[in-house]
């Protein structure tokens, strides 16, 4: 879809991108994700257009005389007309979008529909919820048809059901999109994006599909929760099976050993014997939590 | 020039809902109403409340209407002037500190046609306030002392519109290039200021700023000979044009969205 090379911005004396390669995969959802200062908001304003890069450069996929007219853009903190109504809005960022002022009426419309402002549509702005505006972004990034989604932070501004909302959204249109989009919160990563990029301090620390990362970062142990106390269980199961570790933590144990297929084995076999009331099992550990917290240690 | 229809269209939404369309011109014809009214009843109005001693002898001769009318303009440069930069300063400023202008860039629009769509607005919105002021000044000059020349009313008021426009562009511009609203407004009264003195203090050198346009409408309504007009003009529009380009050039160039 875009092909990123050696980008680099440089703000005064500071690299805020450094050498940045990636190319994103056509109808695949890419996650963004670094602490903050990473260099994610200024990535994605130069992939959008807003800001230029000090070296490097992006080359898009399709051939079009305005880069833009591909990309739907939401910033972290969308800024609306409170004096519009979202049907106005909407409306207006279709026609901004090279799109005819009849193409604009159904475009918005079959929008507004989708990301469930169609009883809201003819109230103004001004007085939408944060969950509300984010729902509007979404629509006005989409409503000129393009090629390439680029998000700043969809959720992280908003409560749980906000998020929820959000997140259902964007698992709706992803599949006719590529989507670029950054993130803090990694669960959610995990589940709607399909490629990981990492960064930190301005630079690409692992970039690969999910897949890989599970593979790459797992980990032959598993993780069990109990109701009642697990040390004296932990206690004779370390006596019983000395070529596996146990340990524990705040009422988990984590059992680990050379392959994922012994501690399995033998664990379960313990377990079956109902001894102790087991609440969760985690097999392997890579959550994308993890491998954040692994590659960002300085 | 991408998407200049679109955009100037919402600006006239917003002045619209935001009732500048109704304020500006409200304030305009009262000011082309009340010149008139007041040159006329000068002398009622100073014996009714000048406190003048009981028998004082107070002749208040009738100005002629030319002078009301530059009087009237004087009142536009004054009041009209302060609003409309008030209601021009925070037109670029305010959508860029709250990343609406963000969401409007990034779509395939040019930054010219952004600005000019919002100099389009504004230039439309003071241009109609003005000439709705001045007909009501004309109605009331016509009743009250004696009709005015229509050519020379044209003329004259085809300069005080450039006057206008150079308003409007230097607010415009600043907003584009100074984040604080206050210190636009600030700013831009100081220019005008600073080029309305300048140019009535030192005639000769500054024969053909803008400035001298306020000097042009006068002697046009006198009828007076009207000298180093096509030179003020062709300097003004180099202006416009000129600092207009300065603004587009700092939107486009500098890290104008951050």
């Amino acid at each position: 879809m875009i092909q990123v090379e050696h980008l680099t911005k440089t703000f005064g004396s500071t690299d805020a991108v450094k050498d940045l390669n990636f190319s994103l995969r056509p109808g695949k959802t890419t996650a963004l994700i670094g602490p903050n200062g990473a260099g994610k908001t200024t990535t994605l304003h130069m992939i959008s257009g807003l800001m230029k890069p000090t070296a490097g450069k992006i080359n898009y996929t399709a051939q079009k005389e305005d880069p833009r007219e591909l990309i739907g853009f939401l910033p972290q903190y969308p800024a609306f007309f409170d004096w519009m109504t979202a049907e106005e809005y909407v409306h207006f960022a279709a026609q901004l979008g090279k799109k005819t002022k009849k193409e604009a009426v159904s475009l918005s419309d079959e929008l507004l529909d989708r990301v469930g402002l169609h009883e809201v549509k003819k109230k103004k702005i001004g007085g939408f919820s944060g969950g509300m505006k984010q729902r509007l972004g979404i629509a006005q990034a989409l409503v000129h048809r393009p090629k390439l989604l680029l998000l700043d932070e969809p959720v992280s501004a908003l409560d749980p059901t906000g998020r929820k909302e959000v997140m259902q959204l964007l698992n709706e249109i992803k599949k006719d999109l590529t989507i670029l989009y950054s993130t803090h919160v990694l669960h959610d990563a995990q589940t709607l994006c399909d490629d990981v990029l990492m960064m930190n301090r301005g630079k690409k620390v692992v970039y690969a599909s999910l897949e890989e990362i599970y593979k790459q970062y797992d980990r032959p142990r598993i993780t069990i929760k109990t109701d009642n106390s697990i040390e004296p269980w932990a206690k004779s199961f370390a006596a019983n099976y000395p070529f596996l570790t146990i340990e524990v933590k705040n009422g988990e144990a984590t059992i680990s050993g050379s392959s994922i297929n012994i501690v399995r084995q033998h664990l379960f076999k313990e377990l079956s014997s109902g001894e102790i009331a087991v609440r969760s099992i985690e097999v392997g550990t890579s959550t994308l939590e993890d491998v954040f917290h692994e590659v960002m240690k300085p | 020039m991408n998407g200049l229809k679109i955009l100037f269209k919402k600006e006239l939404l917003e002045m619209y809902r935001s009732y500048k369309w109704v304020w500006m011109p409200l304030l305009f014809i009262s000011l082309g109403i009340m010149q008139p009214l007041t040159s006329y009843y000068l002398a009622d109005i100073i014996k009714e409340f000048g406190g003048l001693p009981e028998g004082a002898v107070f002749e208040t001769p009738l100005p002629t209407s030319q002078q009301v009318f530059t009087e009237t303009l004087g009142q536009f440069s004054q009041i009209g002037t302060l609003v409309i930069v008030l209601a021009a300063m925070g037109m670029l400023s305010n959508e860029r500190n709250s990343g609406a202008a963000l969401m409007i860039l990034v779509k395939p629009i040019s930054y010219t046609g952004y600005f000019l769509s919002k100099w389009l607005a504004a230039a439309s919105l003071v241009i109609v306030s003005f000439l709705l002021g001045v007909s009501c000044t004309l109605y009331y000059t016509t009743l009250l002392f004696d009709p005015l020349p229509v050519k020379e009313v044209m003329i004259s008021s085809g300069y005080y519109v450039v006057w206008l426009l150079v308003t409007v562009t230097i607010t415009l511009t600043l907003s584009a290039f100074i984040k604080k609203t206050a210190a636009v407004a600030g700013a831009s009264i100081l220019i005008l200021l600073l080029l309305a003195v300048a140019a009535s203090l030192f005639k000769e050198p500054l024969r053909w700023t803008p400035g001298n346009l306020l000097t042009l409408a006068q002697q046009a309504i006198m009828n007076e000979p009207l000298i180093g007009s096509l030179g003020t003009l062709m300097v003004t529009s180099v202006f416009i044009a000129g600092i207009s380009c300065a603004g587009i050039r700092y939107m486009k160039q500098g890290e104008w969205l951050r």
